[in-house]
């Protein structure tokens, strides 16, 4: 019931534009995608070049005004000031959305001199996406996470990881007896392994107590966070049961040259200090049909990622015959994030 | 136009005392001040470097600072024992004391939002918050509940008292019309935001250790019993240095709603450690961890059992008569209790929800350097302002501030 | 007068807390009887393809659709295992029978596949030519002794590894290579177990899981 609310009502505006999209397109499925793509290019370059003009006629404009200030830092200044007074990410229209990625790609172009591309790529119609977890194939070799830091541009200072890898001793799962911090040849005898991330729950608590829905359920099942949005109050990370969420301390440092440079405004992006961050199952990858960074590093194949409403797809063939469980189901949390052995 | 008049004739007058007084008072004041600025400086440190300058982690994401506010709206709520008797039981006897009540919940909530804020990790984004500007998960998020029941109650705390005062001011009885609605209000917003901010915690299924029924109800308890007695030691503190008349009958009541309140606080104690300890489960670990420590882990061990040991200690010796009526004891056991409930509600509650963390982590929490002088500073902010908001309010209570139409400027 | 107003207010907090909990946290319906799992199942179904680039990593991996697979289970593609065989064909070397190869040994010839130490089940059960067949080398052999190609040798597997079999063909067990999209790209099984030696061995794990460790020692 709760999910067909979920697809029938359309809460969010911009998605419902992109979804649509994808709905027309269906008819040449295999190059849905290369045609969406294409069409939404087209359009941003559009903007970029309309925007581009503004901000040159502003940019002059300003250069008329003053004398000392040179006109890039004074562009910075500019930039900084519309981003600050920028909407909520749900509340843009397509436009508004352009504009503030050609702003955020514009200041790190200021900045380093290096070009980014960012996404605001919606939900694609009709999926749902779900991961499974074996626990019998896991080793604990944490590629997992060295890709996940990778490829979502975690701050390395206090290396954040949104991946912990759980070392529970044979005979029970209890986490409180885990190890996490094992650093020894992997898999130790009469050891097996659980990994912990973000389970993008169907009914997220920290969706609710937010106080400025800085962060929520998009239609496609991630939970995610407008970064530019969040006030720091860290009121969902005491609200998330299962650890999913972490939170800049400080101002994130990744080196440039490790900076993923293709990112999406809800993924990968570069956060700020005070802001809350998480596992967005790799959205700048998986809406376009590539696995998260998690499974496509892990070397077991103890990572099963896919569209829950498939019923033709990996993830629904192990619901239906793997033994599953999640975890804290008594919660009502609804994980869409399941666990099972071999 | 004349109302106009009066009001900044108001605001002036008012100034005018809130800024002349004895040595004694100017010293205060000083020292206040110097505190406010040692947190400015803190605080700005906690700007630039971000809130990794806190004791906070992502194992432990709240400390002192919403220790402080939950602590602080409690305070503010008690406002309420003095409000109910004077305005809508007409208890003369509280007259006097009523606006030192409300005084101290203008300051407590300033407090609480000062906390707050903080605690933001994006304090330049806090515009968020506001209603129409910004965007508000209202009515799923309670700390969205709270901002609005705190804003509203500071609203009622401020305009009830300055409407009574201005009349006062004037030499006029306040109509009870334009008031008395808003008292009304006002003692059910009291109540209103110690549930909420209760709910705020105990809306966390992910945090057993605050996922309890009681919480809300013992939230009121123990606020009930800190509330009065500290306006109890403020009233025995003006009842002896200033010729402000309070009569003993407040004190003497108001001992008897502490009293009353420590005691249900300290069933509601026990029904909790029952029910922690007799049949531990899973959900125990923090309370384990708070009382016992676990794996090592000891830090809040000796400040709770320091809570305990002061809040049983207060509340026997208010419940002995002989004590609670000599109020040299009354006072102490006021202070007692005070600090008692403040370590219990504060870092006794919020730090130990976080241990263990969901996945069985053991972290400590010691607050920074940042943070003290920080939470110091705020503190030294409300007494600045309730001290002048008393002052203020005195003058005009014991008639020596009235409104001169003839007087010019001076 | 007053008794009216304390009556009007509470009556206005009890429609506030009731508002509370109408709206609060999880719509009701959720709860209990109907799982996440239940709804899915009577959700419409689209299936999403890969857009062109993906296509061509399936290219580059020359991958071949899997054969035999039972009735409803959806069809996948492996890479190729010919691709990745360094000396085939065999019979480039095993043009005649083992046997006159093995006499024809001599000092100055290196031994060939010395490399490889059969680790797979015992020698009481497997050997050699469990797999390889003495007569035709080009092509791998089942238990029934008819020939298989290369390329299926996850057919070979099978016939043993029942359970992990049905596990691969459905998509719990493997290694998914591409996207999460159709078409599916999984692992073979050679293509993470060395057939001579299907164990996987310890190795060191590539970082720790938290900042602690590091600040100790071991750096």
């Amino acid at each position: 019931m709760f999910l067909k609310k979920l697809f029938s009502k359309k809460s969010t505006p911009a998605p419902q534009q992109q979804t649509c999209k994808a709905e027309s397109c269906s008819c040449t499925q295999q190059n849905g995608y290369e045609a969406t793509m294409q069409k939404s290019m087209d359009r941003r370059t559009a903007f970029r070049q309309l925007t581009t003009g503004l901000l040159a006629g502003a940019g002059l404009l300003q250069t008329a005004c003053s004398i000392t200030a040179d006109s890039e830092s004074r562009e910075k200044a500019q930039l900084k000031w519309e981003e600050f007074f920028k909407k909520n990410y749900r509340l843009m229209t397509d436009e508004e959305k352009q504009q503030t990625v050609d702003r955020l790609t514009r200041m790190y172009e200021l900045r380093t001199g290096k070009h980014i591309n960012m996404d605001t790529k919606g939900p694609v119609q009709s999926v749902l996406y779900g991961y499974a977890f074996n626990i019998s194939k896991c080793r604990g070799y944490m590629d997992c996470v060295n890709a996940c830091v990778q490829e979502n541009n975690q701050d390395r200072d206090t290396q954040m990881q949104y991946i912990r890898i759980h070392e529970h001793k044979n005979g029970q799962i209890n986490f409180e007896q885990a190890e996490d911090d094992f650093f020894h040849e992997v898999p130790a005898t009469g050891h097996f392994y659980m990994g912990t991330q973000c389970y993008h729950c169907e009914n997220p608590p920290c969706v609710d107590v937010c106080p400025v829905k800085a962060t929520w359920k998009e239609e496609d099942g991630i939970v995610v966070v407008d970064y530019d949005w969040c006030i720091g109050c860290r009121y969902c990370m005491a609200a998330c049961p299962y650890d999913g969420r972490r939170f800049n301390w400080k101002e994130p440092h990744v080196p440039e040259e490790e900076v993923n440079k293709d990112q999406h405004y809800l993924g990968n992006r570069l956060r700020k200090q005070g802001v809350m961050e998480k596992c967005t199952f790799c959205i700048q990858r998986t809406r376009k049909g590539k696995n998260p960074a998690c499974v496509e590093a892990c070397p077991t194949g103890a990572r099963i990622f896919g569209n829950l409403l498939d019923p033709n797809s990996q993830i629904r063939w192990v619901l239906a015959n793997k033994k599953v469980f999640r975890l804290k189901e008594d919660l009502g949390t609804e994980p869409k994030f399941w666990y099972f052995m071999d | 136009m004349k109302n106009l008049k009066i009001f900044f004739r108001f605001v002036r007058d008012s100034l005018d005392v809130a800024t002349q007084g004895t040595r004694a008072y100017h010293v205060w004041m000083a020292v206040l001040t110097f505190l406010m600025l040692l947190a400015a400086f803190a605080y700005a440190v906690q700007i630039e470097n971000g809130l990794i300058v806190t004791g906070m982690s992502d194992r432990i994401s709240w400390g002192l600072y919403i220790s402080n506010f939950t602590f602080l709206v409690g305070v503010a709520a008690a406002a309420v024992m003095l409000v109910l008797p004077t305005y809508v039981l007409k208890d003369v006897d509280f007259k006097q004391a009523v606006l030192v009540g409300e005084g101290l919940a203008v300051a407590a909530l300033l407090m609480c939002l000062a906390f707050v804020v903080v605690d933001l990790g994006g304090p330049a984004r806090a515009w968020h918050l506001i209603p129409g500007l910004g965007l508000f998960n209202w009515p799923s998020s309670m700390l969205a509940w709270d901002v609005i029941v705190l804003n509203g109650y500071l609203f009622l705390n401020i305009t009830i008292p300055l409407y009574i005062l201005i009349r006062h001011y004037q030499g006029k009885e306040p109509i009870d019309k334009v008031y008395i609605p808003g008292v009304f209000i006002s003692v059910f917003w009291a109540v209103g935001i110690h549930m909420v901010t209760a709910f705020l915690y105990a809306g966390l299924p992910a945090r057993p250790f605050w996922n309890s029924s009681l919480l809300g109800p013992r939230f009121l308890a123990s606020a009930f019993a800190a509330g009065p007695a500290l306006i109890i030691l403020i009233l025995i503190y003006i009842r002896k240095f200033s010729s402000f008349p309070i009569g003993e009958t407040v004190v003497r009541k108001l001992a008897l709603v502490a009293t009353v309140a420590a005691q249900v606080n300290i069933i509601m104690l026990i029904s909790e450690l029952f029910k922690e300890f007799y049949a531990p489960t899973h959900h125990s670990q923090s309370a384990f961890y708070l009382f016992f420590g676990l794996e090592g882990h000891d830090s809040l061990v000796p400040w709770i059992w320091t809570a305990i040991s002061l809040n049983l200690l207060a509340t026997t010796m208010l419940t002995l008569h002989f004590v609670r009526n000599n109020f040299k004891t009354l006072a102490l056991a006021c202070a007692l209790l005070f600090l008692g409930i403040w370590i219990e509600k504060g870092m006794g509650l919020i730090i130990p929800g976080f241990v263990p963390g969901p996945w069985g982590e053991i972290a400590e929490y010691t607050p920074s350097w940042v943070e003290i002088a920080v939470t110091i500073g705020i503190w030294a902010m409300g007494a600045f302002i309730f001290t002048a908001l008393v002052k203020v309010a005195l003058a005009i209570e014991s008639g020596t501030l009235r409104y001169q139409p003839n007087k010019h400027t001076a | 007068m007053y008794r009216h107003s304390v009556y009007l207010h509470s009556v206005a907090l009890w429609v506030l807390l009731a508002g509370m909990l109408g709206c609060a946290r999880h719509e009701a319906e959720h709860a209990g009887a109907h799982s996440l799992l239940h709804h899915i199942q009577q959700l419409p179904v689209d299936t999403i393809a890969y857009d062109s680039s993906l296509y061509h990593f399936l290219d580059s991996l020359a991958a071949i659709e899997v054969a035999g697979l039972p009735q409803g289970v959806p069809s996948f593609y492996t890479p190729r295992r010919l691709h990745q065989l360094n000396s085939y064909p065999c019979s480039n070397c095993h043009d005649r029978p083992l046997s006159q190869l093995r006499k024809e040994k001599s000092p100055d010839k290196k031994k060939a596949h010395w490399d490889i130490l059969l680790q797979h089940a015992g020698e009481h059960i497997m050997d050699c030519n469990t797999c390889h067949p003495t007569q035709d080398l080009d092509q791998l052999q089942t238990l029934k002794a008819r020939p298989l190609p290369y390329d299926m040798s996850y057919q070979l597997c099978g016939q043993c590894h029942t359970s992990q079999y049905k596990d691969w063909q459905g998509g719990a067990h493997g290694k998914a290579l591409g996207g999460w999209v159709t078409p599916s790209l999984r692992q073979t099984c050679v293509g993470c177990h060395n057939p001579h030696k299907p164990a996987l061995e310890k190795r060191w794990p590539s970082r720790l899981n938290t900042v602690k460790l590091i600040n100790q020692s071991l750096e």
